[in-house]
């Protein structure tokens, strides 16, 4: 790809800039690096893709950007940069129960979790629980709150709000709850929205009914949305950028173009191709990835993706880390097969 | 209960020139919904409502839905781990001489499906809660073996040993407990034991949407290996449509317990014929980025099984929907070479699928 210089000098605005995050869990059994070393930027209005398998960390650099971290859990070390207008705060440095990050959660950056029925309170009216972030942040007039949250129910596609706002999550189905979770969330008018896996309970219909949400409302808000996710299928339905995450670590970013047309790393290029879809051929074998997700407990310095690579190098891959390298504009691979390409 | 005059049945027959394994007629499977004190009986969930449809020998029947469409109760019918209220479920044995004679699994008693519970086996969605925690690889291979007295002592050490290598797990791992087992290599663990009787069939229920992509991959790929291997016919249910377009020979799709329609794989992802199967197809996200795709939102929610609407289930929510659809249950027909629908408009609608699937 050539770079294109009218694209180069268009001022980026990153909204919330990861560098070299570590979140630790201390273990009985050692140290587990959930989150090794992450470096990811999120641009205003845009949709980063947060993509991976099970255990390589993406949920846990959601819980670390909002430092909801549960022990033994811990961010160690690097920087979490979210623009706020008037200055940058480094959520990284934040006490995690302390007023400033409260003061941010629900406020400029909110979350959507994977299954309602666990991330809703069985207790609480849907009314409550959108009312309780509206007066910690918005307002303290109870009448202009149930307001607000009346509106947020209505925009989010709920039918007769006036009666659903007094119902409990027991009484709504799964795309419901999950839509009183997304008026929850964006009640306080987020910059943010961190969505981890919002539809992978859900069924086709559903999902594809909450994306259409989802899209919408982000372009009615202003907001960017970090959308984790380990279905490729709704990377390239919603996502503009992508970065592929695989034992705590980056090892891709690029366009959701770069990562679909022309992926570099050997992890992203076999988990396109092991991937059944509706149009692929099904005549042609699916390529597997041979062996198991590792855990990433007590990793040795090496490329995490060495046991699995077939295309890996001994001498070369299991003897040190590879560092994340931009190849062409905005796409960068974390591999040292791409080393003499520069 | 079951008149065992088995070679009375019959079977349909089909243009194919492959043999029905099995054929599902009329099966209805209604559950109770109790309600009071007394917990009187205030109605029914018709999870399977009147379903019928074929199986050939060596192929794979996709049994796609959404949730609480009844596919999973079904499929739980044909290996009797429920018995149905109405209907047949006839399959095609092989009696001692080499004969074959069509029985119906729907009206025998647990004593007279003995023989046949080896020929018909089933593989579970969740590799962590089907196998107990407590027996070893080699138990959990080995118990239908045991249970069905097919073998025993050294015999079923090398059968389990041999099982083990035919899924692709290390023989080091036979005494092993299932915790110490990753998702792909429970699943591979559930699937020899599956195999362990020698089945024709096998069910299996969402075998692949509980693990990763790169290990579905792997699963997927070993059930093909091994319906070539072995001959397998699989009824496998899925929710997922491009899982089921690799697999499947046949789709059929279901609603609020009742199947809409079924075709051959390529017929049905290129050319539905059921208003339902164009919006599940639409809903499948995009394969990449610049795919156009014209989706389909369909309006409200699936309705209760317990109380369903009036004429087609699906006419409240189907934009083709006319008086008729409201106030008559459309007939399954077959409304072109091996695709049968149940749509009143299925002839006269042009439905879209996926571009490129044909």
């Amino acid at each position: 790809m050539v770079d294109h210089p009218q694209e180069a000098a268009k001022p980026r605005h990153s909204l919330l800039e990861l560098k070299e995050l570590k979140t630790y869990f201390y273990v009985n059994e050692g140290v587990l690096k959930a989150v090794d070393g992450v470096s990811l930027s999120v641009d205003e209005e845009e949709t980063l893709g947060l993509i991976g398998e099970s255990g390589c960390g993406k949920s846990v650099t959601a819980h670390s950007i909002l430092r909801i971290v549960p022990p033994p859990g811990k961010v160690v070390s690097g920087e979490i940069k979210l623009n706020l207008g008037d200055r940058i705060e480094d959520l990284a440095k934040l006490s995690a129960s302390g007023n400033e990050i409260r003061s941010i959660r629900g406020k400029s950056i909110s979350m959507v979790f994977q299954e309602p029925m666990t991330s809703l309170s069985p207790v609480h009216s849907i009314g409550d629980q959108i009312r309780e972030a509206i007066l910690l942040h918005q307002t303290n007039d109870k009448r202009e709150a149930q307001k607000i949250a009346l509106d947020m129910l209505d925009r989010v596609g709920i039918a007769n709000p006036q009666q659903r706002i007094k119902e409990y999550p027991h009484q709504l189905s799964g795309g419901m709850r999950q839509r009183a979770m997304i008026a929850m969330a964006l009640s306080c008018h987020p910059k943010l929205l961190i969505a981890d896996e919002p539809t992978t309970a859900l069924d086709v219909t559903v999902q594809a009914q909450i994306l259409e949400l989802i899209q919408e409302l982000q372009q009615q808000f202003h907001m960017a949305m970090l959308y984790i996710t380990h279905d490729l299928g709704v990377i390239a339905d919603i996502c503009h950028c992508v970065s592929v995450m695989y034992l705590g670590k980056i090892v891709e970013s690029g366009s959701v173009r770069d990562i679909f047309y022309r992926p570099l790393h050997p992890y992203t290029i076999r988990l396109l191709a092991s991937r059944p879809t509706v149009k692929k051929n099904p005549s042609i074998r699916l390529e597997s990835i041979v062996g198991n997700v590792p855990i990433p407990l007590d990793t040795r310095p090496q490329c995490g993706f060495f046991e699995r690579c077939p295309e890996a190098m001994a001498g070369r891959c299991n003897e040190s880390v590879p560092e994340l390298i931009e190849q062409e504009k905005g796409h960068s691979v974390r591999c040292f097969l791409y080393e003499k390409a520069r | 209960m079951g008149s065992s005059k088995f070679n009375e049945k019959k079977m349909g027959t089909t243009s194919d020139s492959r043999e029905t394994l099995l054929e599902i007629k009329n099966l209805k499977k209604y559950f109770p919904i109790s309600a009071g004190l007394l917990r009187r009986e205030t109605g029914f969930v018709k999870a399977v409502d009147d379903v019928s449809l074929f199986l050939k020998r060596g192929e794979t029947l996709g049994l796609v839905g959404e949730s609480g469409c009844g596919k999973t109760t079904l499929g739980r019918c044909v290996v009797r781990l429920y018995r149905p209220l109405a209907g047949e479920v006839l399959y095609k044995t092989v009696a001692g001489a080499g004969q074959e004679v069509v029985i119906d699994l729907a009206a025998m008693s647990g004593k007279e499906l003995m023989p046949y519970r080896r020929e018909i086996q089933m593989i579970f969605q969740d590799p962590y809660s089907s196998l107990s925690p407590r027996q070893t690889v080699l138990d959990t291979i080995s118990e239908p073996l045991r249970a069905n007295n097919i073998s025993s002592g050294k015999e079923l050490e090398e059968r389990v040993v041999f099982l083990m290598k035919v899924v692709g797990l290390e023989i080091q791992y036979l005494r092993r407990y299932p915790h110490a087992f990753s998702g792909g290599q429970r699943q591979r663990i559930g699937i020899a034991r599956a195999l362990a009787t020698n089945p024709r069939l096998i069910v299996a229920d969402e075998p692949v949407s509980a693990l990763d992509v790169s290990i579905q991959a792997q699963i997927l790929n070993l059930l093909k290996d091994l319906q070539g291997e072995f001959s397998l016919s699989y009824l496998f249910i899925a929710h997922d449509l491009s899982v089921v377009r690799y697999i499947s020979n046949r789709v059929g799709v279901m609603y609020v317990g009742r199947l809409v329609e079924t075709a051959l794989t390529s017929e049905i992802f290129s050319n539905p014929k059921h208003p339902y199967t164009e919006a599940l197809l639409s809903a499948v996200p995009k394969s990449e980025p610049d795919e156009v795709r014209e989706r389909i939102i369909l309006a409200g929610e699936i309705p209760n099984p317990a109380n369903p609407p009036s004429g087609c289930y699906f006419h409240p929510r189907c934009r083709y929907a006319q008086e008729v659809c409201k106030i008559e249950a459309p007939r399954w027909e077959e409304v072109a070479l091996e695709h049968y629908a149940a749509c009143h408009f299925a002839k006269e609608l042009t439905l879209r699928g996926v571009a490129g699937a044909g």
